[in-house]
Formats: C-alpha cells, structure tokens, sequence
C-alpha cells in the first residue's frame, strides 16, 4: 500500500508536483492520467525517490520512505522508465536480469528468470542475445516491462509504457499487462495521457493538471462524474463511448428468451465496442452465445442506451 | 569508403600520386657525412632500372585492380599487389642503398624526393585496402616484415647514423620511451577526475575545457622557460620532509577552511589545484626513475636536504615531464567529457531506477558506454606526449629529440632523419595498437 501525503516538488521555484495526497491500495492498477507536463513521471519518481520531495511524505507499507537506503528501496519496486531507457551495451537477457544481478541472485536463478519472463511478456527466445538496437519499438518497451518484473515486486511503476505503439500493439500488450495482472496481483501505478488506455486499464484514475490532483477514483466516476470544467474537457465528448471500453456484451445483453437465433452470433466477452461497432454497421439485432456457442442472450442498439 | 562502391578511389590516387614517383631522383648519394648536396639517382638510371620497370608495371596492375567491381575479388587483389609492393619498396629501399654506395663507406645514400613519394603512394594503398577490407592488410604486413628481416640496410645513411654509436640510440630511446610513461599516468590521473567534473558539475564544465585547451595553445618552449626559474626554485628551497608535511597539512588546512571558515568553494579548488600541480614534477622525477633505476630516487633518500638532490632542477626530468603532463591533457579531459556525455541520459536514469549505486551506475553503465571515448582519449594524448617527448632534449631532458637537435646544429641530414623516422614510427605504432583496442572495447551493442 502506498500513500502520499501532501506531497509537493519544486524545481526552481516552479511546483511540478503540488500538495498530491493519493491512497493507493494493494493490488490495485492506479492511473495517474493528465495533459504533457502535469508532473506525472515527477510523482513516479518521487515513490522511488528517484528525487527528493520538497514537502510531504511517502509511506509505503506504512514505512516513510525517507527513512530507507534509496538504492534498497528502488530494487523493490519495479520501473518502466518513460522511452524504454534500456542498456545499449547489455543483451536482452542481461537488461532482464539487472536488477536480479544486483541483489546477487546466482546464474542458474537468473538465467531461469529471464526464461520465464520472456515467455511473460511474449518475447520470442532468440531474442534473447540481442542487442537493443537490433529490437522494434515493440519488443523494446517488452523489454523494459520484463526488466521491471524481473526481481518480482510488489510494487509496479510504469511511465507510459505503450506509448510509442501502433494500436495493435498497444492492444496486445494491454490484454498481457491485464492477463499478468490477473494472475499476480501487483500494485501497479500506470502513467498515460490516453484516456481510453485509461479506461481499459485502471481500477482507478487519477487525473493530474499543473501538479495538482483533480479527481481520483473509478473509471466510471470519473466518466460519469467529472468534477469540473477541466475534468470534463479532458474526459471528452465521447466519455460514454469510453465506458464501454470496460465492458463486455454480457454487461448490456438482454437474456429473456426467445433469442433470435437467424441473426449473427458474437460472443459474450467480446468487447462492448465491437458489438456497438456491427450494431451500427446496419445490424439490427446480434445472437449472444456462450463459452460452448449456446445462446445466451441477445443485443440491440437499444440495449446500450439503457443502464 | 562505402562498401561495394564502384572503384577504390584511395588507390586511384595512390597510382597517381606514385607516377611523379617513379619520375623524380629516387636516391641521393652524398660524398660524406656532413655535405647536404649529391649526385640523386633516379628509377630510369642503371642499377635501378629493373625495379623501375618493376614498379611501373606494379602500379598500373593497381590502378586496374581499383577500378574492378567488388565481386570480381578487388579486396584479396588488391591486398595481394600491395605486398608484393610493399616487399619490393621494403627490399628495394636496402638492395638500392647498397648497391650505390658500392665499397665507399664514406659515401651516404638517402632517399630523394621521387622515394619519399613512392613510400609515401605506398601508405595510402595501405589505406586503400584498410577501407576496402580491412582482414586482408595482413598480407602486405607480412610481406614488409620478410622483406625486412632478410634483406641489410647498412647503406642506407639513417642507419650508418645509427651504427656510429647504438648504445647512444638506444638510450635516447629508452629515455624518449621513458619520459612518454612517467608522464602518461599522470596525464590520466590529473585528466580523467577533471572530465569527469567536466561532465558532472555545470559551473566546472567551461573552466575545465578552457585550461585544457589554453594549456596546448601554448608553445612549449616558453613552458619550459617558465617552468626553469619555478622548478629550480622549488628544487632549492623544498625538501622532502617538509613536502610531507605540506601534503598533510595543507589539504586538511584547505578542507577546514573551506568547511568551517571563510574560505569559499572556488578559493578551495584553487588551492588545491595549485597544491596538486606543485607537486607533479616531483611525481613525474619519481617516476621516471623508477623506470630507469627501478626505485624513486637516484640514491638514498634526502630528507633535510633541497629536493635539487632528488632531480628537481630546472632542467632534466623535472620540466620535461611536467611539460609532457599538462600538454597531453586535452585529449584525455575532452574525451572523458564527451564519453560520460555520450550515455543516454535514459540509460543513466534506469540505471538509478533500478536501484544502482552512484559506483554501481559508474562501473556498470558509464564506464562501459564511455570507454570507447576514453581510450580514443588515451590514443591522442599518447601521440602527442610521443610527438613532444624530441622537444624534451631543450632542457636537457634526453629522448630521440637530441639526433634532431644534434642532427641541425652540425648539419647532418642522417641524424635528422634518424630521429624523426623513429619517433615517426613509434607514432604508427601507438596509432595501430589503440585503435585495435577502441575497436575491441567498443561494446557490441553500440558498434555501427
Ligand atoms: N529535473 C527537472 N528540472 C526542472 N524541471 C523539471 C524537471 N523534471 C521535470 N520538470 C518540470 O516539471 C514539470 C512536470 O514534468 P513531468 O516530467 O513530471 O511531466 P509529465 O506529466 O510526465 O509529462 P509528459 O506526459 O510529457 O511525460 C514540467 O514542467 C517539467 O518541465
Ligand atoms: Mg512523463
């Protein structure tokens, strides 16, 4: 668990973080969202102490992190620094295993580690002896997630990690972050200005302007919700078509039968977007079928409207 | 070169440059010793005949070869004529220089204008098959090395120089090698703290690159006429037991001062660069003897009595080294700068990210990413110091510079020669062996 009190950075006289106080419990995905320049990678790197705060405090588990060994603390939390930051003179198997190879785990362990994060994070093995140069953009920002995996913290920070991705990409590597966050529960804080990124992503968001804190809370608070101009200038004009980002058919299925069994049939987990997208496409009506293809339920434009 | 370009322009004009070559006198044969002029003798003349013809057809072969597409094998052929060249010049240079002199002794044979040049053409072919494929200039080394070694050079001038006296050759060798290592280390511990304070403090960065620059702006010989009065003084009146107590005292006086009193930050860096280079000669006298006498100082250790006694005089060792020293800082401040300069600063922040030391992020990061530099660093500071090590001899400091001196002051061309070729030579040397390490310590991550 993380907290930060009244947490504030000047540099120069100028706040780039200002008066930030933010809970963020265990095993949680936070979202820190806002426009280029609020002081998001500010506030990460004040968790790892990266920089000092001017005023407040950070307690991690309770504990001031003022009063740690900075270096020990930064080996216990995981980052993905903006733009990759990778070693140019390390393989990728060696960028995997730095921080492993600092806290003096032996060669066998480590070689292990890098295997299974590889696998992790969907990187093919040859790739293994490459140098970074020799990687795409894609494979780079892998690297730099498997890296900040690789000693297993309980703790994630992660600084606009996809953002030099295509949308594909971008896509896969969301649904590995949401599928590894599923089945180990991190506490990760998640930078972006993608607010749809956001959407998909976060148990919470908290959106960031000129240093200071606007909102915190769920997706659909902040969509449903926005407490002021700002707010609702940077959730935007399609903030409802944001929300379905979240959801799934099942969530605005009707399950009375009788179904419509001649119409096409589309999954239930299929995202709710895609079945908007067929439904406008001309579709009157859509078949929902079950994970063994049996009918579930049925959708049509009107379903979304209601809620 | 690009590779695969369509022709090798280097030894395009390699043959061209070696036509006048083949033209201009080859040899000249002086009656003695110390008359400049003689009677030149050029490729087309009789007993050089053959190897003209030689080394015409040889050059036309390269100027062909050089225009041949890369997959018709222009690398291995080209590699190929130029050993044979390269023997034949290595070889001809003996044979020809014997072959004139005849049974004169008296007589001494020097290369002419038309040889230079020719040797001269034959460098750059090296150079033209270093950019076509550089695994094939072991040929042409190879065949130089045999011809070398096989064939005498008693005729030529340079080397009847040398046989007047070798014992002497090979001290001023030794001495010139001698003066080149005492100064070297101190140049990299006075050079690399400095470009690494280059690199980390912003107010350190402009004063530091501009007093490395200002230092080899200046022209030497006035160094040494500063140094002269500065050294013989200290040598007079310093001894070493006081020197150990100002080396106590003064820096704990420094640090005290500057942490309790009102000595500012700048006042402090003051002191203590004048404190360390006040020192440096002295350094650099131990030093180099303890490469000559294999100990600190010539004899037992003086303590009461003036440092004069230990070699800090005015002239010798002292100034030379000292000299050596703060010349060959440039290239050593300039690269570590650049180097520390040239680590991705996102490199750098994962590094601390990760959970680094401050020496952890030093050895593991900006040592490997910057050493490239720093080792280039090292190649240009060595060539300067090898280059600046002949002026040593002006205060009387020894090295291959006293057959240049000699060699002007009683107008003997051979001496000059003597000692230019050699300090040449070791030039070449040092040139080949760094950049073979560069190439070696590049990681392979960022090679291009
Ligand atoms: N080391 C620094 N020195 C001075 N100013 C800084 C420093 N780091 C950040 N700033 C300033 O603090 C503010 C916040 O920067 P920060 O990098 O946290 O923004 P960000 O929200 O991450 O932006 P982006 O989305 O573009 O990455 C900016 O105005 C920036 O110029
Ligand atoms: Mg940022």
């Amino acid at each position: 668990m993380i907290r930060l009190e009244a947490l504030s950075r000047h540099f120069d006289g100028h706040a780039a973080v200002e008066d930030v106080s933010l809970e963020i419990s265990g095993g949680t995905l936070q979202v820190l969202i806002g426009p280029s320049g609020c002081g998001k990678s500010t506030l990460l790197r004040l968790i790892n102490r990266l920089i000092a705060p001017t005023t407040g405090r950070v307690l991690l588990d309770g504990v001031d992190t003022a009063t740690l060994a900075p270096e020990a603390l930064r080996r216990r939390i995981g980052y993905v620094i903006q733009g990759t930051g990778l070693f140019p003179h390390l393989t990728v198997a060696e960028n995997i295993a730095v921080v492993p190879r600092l806290l003096g785990w032996p060669k066998a362990a480590r070689r292990q580690r890098v295997e299974a994060l590889m696998e992790l994070v969907r990187l093919e093995p040859a790739l293994a002896t490459r140098y970074p140069a020799a990687l795409s953009g894609g494979q780079q920002q892998r690297v730099g997630i498997a890296r900040a995996l690789a000693a297993d913290p309980a703790l994630l920070l992660m600084d606009e990690p996809f953002s030099a991705l295509d949308p594909v990409t971008r896509r896969q590597l969301q649904a590995a972050l949401l599928d590894i966050q599923q089945r180990v529960r991190k506490t990760i804080v998640f930078v972006t200005h993608d607010m749809e990124e956001a959407v998909r992503l976060g148990d919470r968001i908290a959106l960031m302007q000129d240093g200071r804190l606007v909102q915190n809370g769920p997706p659909d608070a902040l969509l449903r919700h926005p407490v002021n101009a700002f707010a609702a200038a940077f959730v935007g004009e399609e903030r409802a078509l944001m929300r379905l980002a979240r959801h799934s058919v099942a969530d605005f299925m009707r399950t009375e039968p009788p179904f419509p069994l001649a119409a096409p049939a589309v999954s239930a987990n299929l995202p709710a977007r895609q079945a908007l997208s067929r439904l406008l496409d001309g579709q009157p009506v859509l078949l929902v079928t079950g994970p063994s293809g049996e009918a579930v339920g049925q959708i049509a434009l009107q379903d979304f409207a209601q809620e | 070169m690009p590779r695969n370009a369509r022709y090798n322009p280097l030894a395009l004009v390699a043959s061209a440059m070696a036509l006048p070559a083949l033209w201009l006198p080859t040899f000249v044969a002086r009656p003695s010793r110390v008359l400049p002029i003689g009677e030149l003798v050029g490729l087309w003349q009789a007993p050089l005949a053959p190897a003209g013809w030689a080394l015409a057809v040889l050059w036309a072969l390269i100027a062909v070869a050089a225009l041949l597409p890369t997959a018709r094998g222009r690398a291995p052929l080209l590699g190929l004529l130029t050993a044979v060249l390269t023997g034949l010049l290595t070889a001809g240079v003996g044979w020809g220089s014997l072959r004139l002199q005849g049974d004169d002794p008296m007589i001494r044979i020097g290369l002419a204008g038309g040889g230079w040049l020719m040797l001269a053409s034959c460098g750059l072919v090296w150079l033209a098959v270093r950019a076509e494929a550089g695994r094939w200039l072991w040929l042409p080394a190879l065949a130089g090395l045999l011809a070398w070694v096989s064939v005498p050079y008693g005729g030529l001038g340079m080397v009847a120089e040398y046989r007047i006296s070798p014992e002497s050759y090979h001290d001023a060798l030794l001495q010139h090698l001698r003066l080149v290592a005492a100064a070297l280390p101190l140049t990299l511990a006075l050079g690399l703290p400095l470009g690494i304070a280059a690199y980390r403090w912003q107010a350190a960065e402009a004063p530091v690159l501009a007093v490395a620059g200002f230092l080899q702006t200046l022209p030497s010989v006035a160094l040494y006429g500063l140094l002269l009065p500065l050294l013989s003084l200290q040598g007079k009146t310093w001894t070493l037991s006081g020197l150990g107590a100002a080396c106590v005292l003064i820096p704990l006086a420094v640090w005290l001062l500057y942490r309790f009193g009102p000595v500012g930050r700048w006042l402090a860096v003051a002191l203590a660069v004048s404190g360390t280079l006040a020192l440096l000669p002295l350094l650099g006298v131990a030093l180099h003897n303890l490469l000559e006498y294999a100990r600190p100082w010539q004899d037992t250790l003086h303590w009461h009595q003036p440092l004069a006694e230990h070699g800090l005089r005015g002239l010798g060792v002292a100034p030379a080294v000292t000299v050596l020293t703060l010349y060959g800082l440039l290239p050593v401040v300039v690269q570590t700068h650049l180097g520390l300069r040239a680590v991705p600063a996102a490199a750098r922040e994962a590094a601390r990210g990760m959970g680094m030391r401050p020496m952890e992020v030093f050895r593991l990061v900006e040592l490997p990413l910057a050493l490239p530099y720093l080792v280039e660093g090292l190649r240009g500071s060595l060539l300067l110091l090898v280059g600046l090590a002949s002026l040593a001899v002006l205060v009387n400091g020894g090295g291959l510079g006293y057959y240049l001196m000699r060699g002007v002051e009683q107008a003997v061309l051979d001496m000059v020669l003597l000692g230019a070729v050699s300090v040449a030579a070791l030039a070449l040397a040092v040139d080949a062996l760094l950049r073979g390490l560069v190439q070696w310590l590049t990681p392979e991550g960022v090679r291009p």
